[in-house]
């Protein structure tokens, strides 16, 4: 038996997950960046 | 004695008896792989020899209640409640995975970060699946956590939520690990053109300062407890076993972690897990159910990885390769060879191996921070 309306409602949490962890992983990236230019490599 | 054993194979009901051998069979299946197939052997042997010893008739591997309220404690349980059940093990397990990790060439192309993100897409559009399938939220977000691709987080995430099909995510989760190299290459094709595949990415080796390297553990695990103060314990172990590696200090502890401690860890979790690959709990449609959805979770992973190359694309001077977006999947370092092989077999001077490193180590960061999103929904 399929429940399409549980799948309908989860599916705000494929936004939210997604959203979450592009956010994260971006300030990480960007704090990478940061890093790599306040300690260059000599 | 003789009496035992007449009480093994009488008592038992014929069903019970078909449930045992059909769990003799799984182990051997999973023994077979190990050893043949040389799939995950660390883990699928001893969880293969497990499924065999606690499905024998009355066990004393495992917990069996005698004369009603009395019980004989098993050893299996001893160690799956001192390590499985307070997910104190894949903690431990992913102090030894941070140390083996260089993370250097994500450091050197920070921008691989993002595909990391991109191949998790899989964890979440598994969880609505799931759902669609009649399966409860908390169960759905524990099947989910099979598109990690990471056997440590998937255990974790399963045993934090109380879900009931641990064992079934947990022998998906790493049966996938194994097959990434049978799974990803024909979903990368469907998903790309020849020409996109032969795109070439030259790589250029900048160093990376020792400062860097060292704050990098740090600040990962302070920024990912502030977003997501659930994933501190997966990041911080992860990224604690990293730091040892590469602070320059502590060159023999590292080597300890990497080597006996995660060898150590991974026999008990092997070994310990197998007391929930009881007939009677393991045994289920939903199992099956589960394998497929575990499948889904790896091919949509893969998906989202090569679309957002694809997407980058549409808008950059230099083209990327879509193909190392599906090294973004933690499963490392499988997903990072898969495609650097099918780079060469586009084109024979098409080196992807270092840029596919950097995503697939992203991947590994990215997992461990989308199982605690999961934990921040769910838990």
């Amino acid at each position: 038996m399929l429940d399409v309306a549980a799948f309908v409602d989860s599916l705000k949490y494929l936004g939210y997950g997604l959203g979450g962890i592009f956010v994260i992983i971006g300030l990480l990236a960007l704090m990478v960046v940061a890093l790599r230019k306040i300690f260059p490599a000599k | 004695m003789l009496h035992t054993l007449l009480r093994s194979f009488i008592e038992p009901s014929a069903v019970q008896w078909a449930q045992w051998l059909a769990m003799w069979a799984i182990g051997g299946i999973l023994i077979y792989l190990a050893v043949n197939k040389d799939m995950e052997p660390a883990l699928l042997l001893p969880m293969g020899f497990g499924a065999i010893l606690v499905n024998l008739p009355f066990s004393g591997a495992v917990t069996q209640a005698v004369s009603g309220a009395v019980k004989e404690v098993g050893p299996l349980d001893v160690l799956f409640n001192a390590g499985i059940a307070n997910e104190l093990f894949p903690l431990l397990l992913f102090i030894g995975i941070g140390a083996m990790i260089d993370f250097g060439p994500l450091l050197s192309n920070p921008k691989l970060f993002m595909f990391g993100a991109a191949a998790q897409f899989g964890i979440f559009f598994t969880l609505s699946m799931a759902r669609l399938f009649g399966f409860s939220m908390v169960d759905a977000a524990s099947i989910s956590i099979i598109g990690a691709a990471d056997g440590p987080t998937a255990i974790f995430v399963s045993q934090f939520l109380g879900s009931s099909y641990a064992p079934a995510i947990l022998v998906a989760a790493y049966s996938y690990m194994a097959l990434v190299p049978i799974i990803q290459p024909p979903v990368i094709r469907l998903m790309t053109t020849p020409a996109e595949r032969r795109i070439r990415m030259p790589y250029v080796q900048t160093s990376v300062s020792k400062p860097v390297r060292i704050l990098f553990p740090i600040l990962i695990t302070a920024i990912a407890g502030l977003f997501a103060p659930k994933s501190v314990a997966l990041v911080g172990f992860l990224m604690f076993g990293n730091l040892i590696r590469e602070c320059g200090v502590l060159n023999s502890l590292s080597e300890t972690a990497q080597k006996e401690f995660a060898n150590i860890i991974t026999l008990l979790l092997g070994l310990s897990i197998s007391v929930k690959m009881q007939a009677e709990a393991f045994l289920r449609p939903q199992t099956l159910l589960i394998m497929a959805l575990g499948l889904v979770a790896f091919v949509f992973d893969t998906v989202g990885g090569v679309l957002l190359g694809k997407f980058i694309n549409l808008f950059a001077k230099n083209k990327v390769n879509p193909m190392i977006g599906a090294a973004g999947i933690s499963a490392f370092p499988m997903a990072a060879r898969t495609v650097h092989k099918m780079g060469l077999a586009e084109d024979k001077q098409n080196f992807l191996l270092m840029h596919a490193a950097g995503a697939n180590v992203a991947g590994q960061i990215a997992s461990v921070i989308a199982g605690g999103l999961v934990l921040a929904f769910f838990g």
